[in-house]
């Protein structure tokens, strides 16, 4: 499955990140999308795909 | 974006199972706002429809609650009403005649009043019903005065006499005086 995440609000480079899922996304380096935002975790949140739908799920926020 | 998801003090906190993120949807993390772009080659509903409710309890079975049901937007556009109108008056009227019981001074003055609706042929009985010849009440009411007076005219043909031309062409300038004969 082919999917991409695209920023249309707020600073982030690059601006676009092709998801090879499942991915996590936080503010510590760990994360596939790193998000230097102080409002995010560090480990924040996943996305995953099952039966052809993205999924997003809270992980310690 | 489901409103869980658009605010920006640590939007996954009211989420604590996993929730779908539908292809173009905005998601919002931190100060960052985020377009999903994938294909779904099926359609939507009938996933949803397949899966009964509820989050996911952390197995691989992913349920949907009620809050997400209100964020779902199914294009399913309303059914077009056609108002049901009674037929209007007039056409509910000729409907409703039957024409064959028509008489022939019913359809004079249907074709007086309504000249147009004469369908012209090169017939002389159309010649005769065409608006040139009865072009007004008024001329219509002229040849019933007409026809009174020429019942009191005495007859031609009283005598039992063969008329001659003269006589004949006598009458036809009279007739001709009176009324416009088509030729």
């Amino acid at each position: 499955m082919e999917a991409k995440l695209i920023v249309v609000g707020g600073q982030l480079e690059p601006n676009e990140f092709t998801l090879s899922l499942p991915i996590e996304i936080g503010r510590g380096t760990e994360a596939d999308i790193v998000i230097p935002d102080t409002l995010v975790s560090r480990r924040h949140a996943r996305i995953f795909e099952q039966d052809g739908l993205l999924f997003v799920q809270d992980l310690d926020g | 974006m489901r409103e869980s998801l658009s605010k920006t003090d640590c939007c996954l906190c009211r989420i604590s199972t996993a929730e779908i993120i539908r292809p173009n949807e905005l998601l919002t993390l931190g100060t960052l706002t985020f377009r999903a772009i994938y294909d779904f080659p099926h359609s939507l509903e009938t996933v949803i429809a397949s899966q009964p409710n509820g989050h996911s309890s952390g197995n691989d079975t992913v349920r949907f609650d009620d809050a997400f049901k209100d964020t779902m937007v199914i294009d399913q556009p309303e059914p077009v009403q056609i108002p049901r109108s009674k037929p209007m008056p007039s056409l509910q009227a000729d409907l409703n005649t039957d024409l064959p019981t028509k008489t022939l001074e019913q359809v004079r003055k249907e074709n007086i009043t309504n000249p147009q609706s004469i369908e012209r042929k090169p017939s002389a009985q159309a010649d005769v019903l065409a608006p040139s010849a009865f072009d007004s009440a008024k001329n219509f009411q002229n040849g019933l005065a007409f026809e009174s007076e020429l019942a009191s005219k005495p007859n031609l043909f009283d005598n039992h006499e063969v008329p001659n031309q003269q006589k004949l062409a006598d009458e036809r300038q009279w007739l001709e005086q009176k009324i416009k004969i088509p030729r």
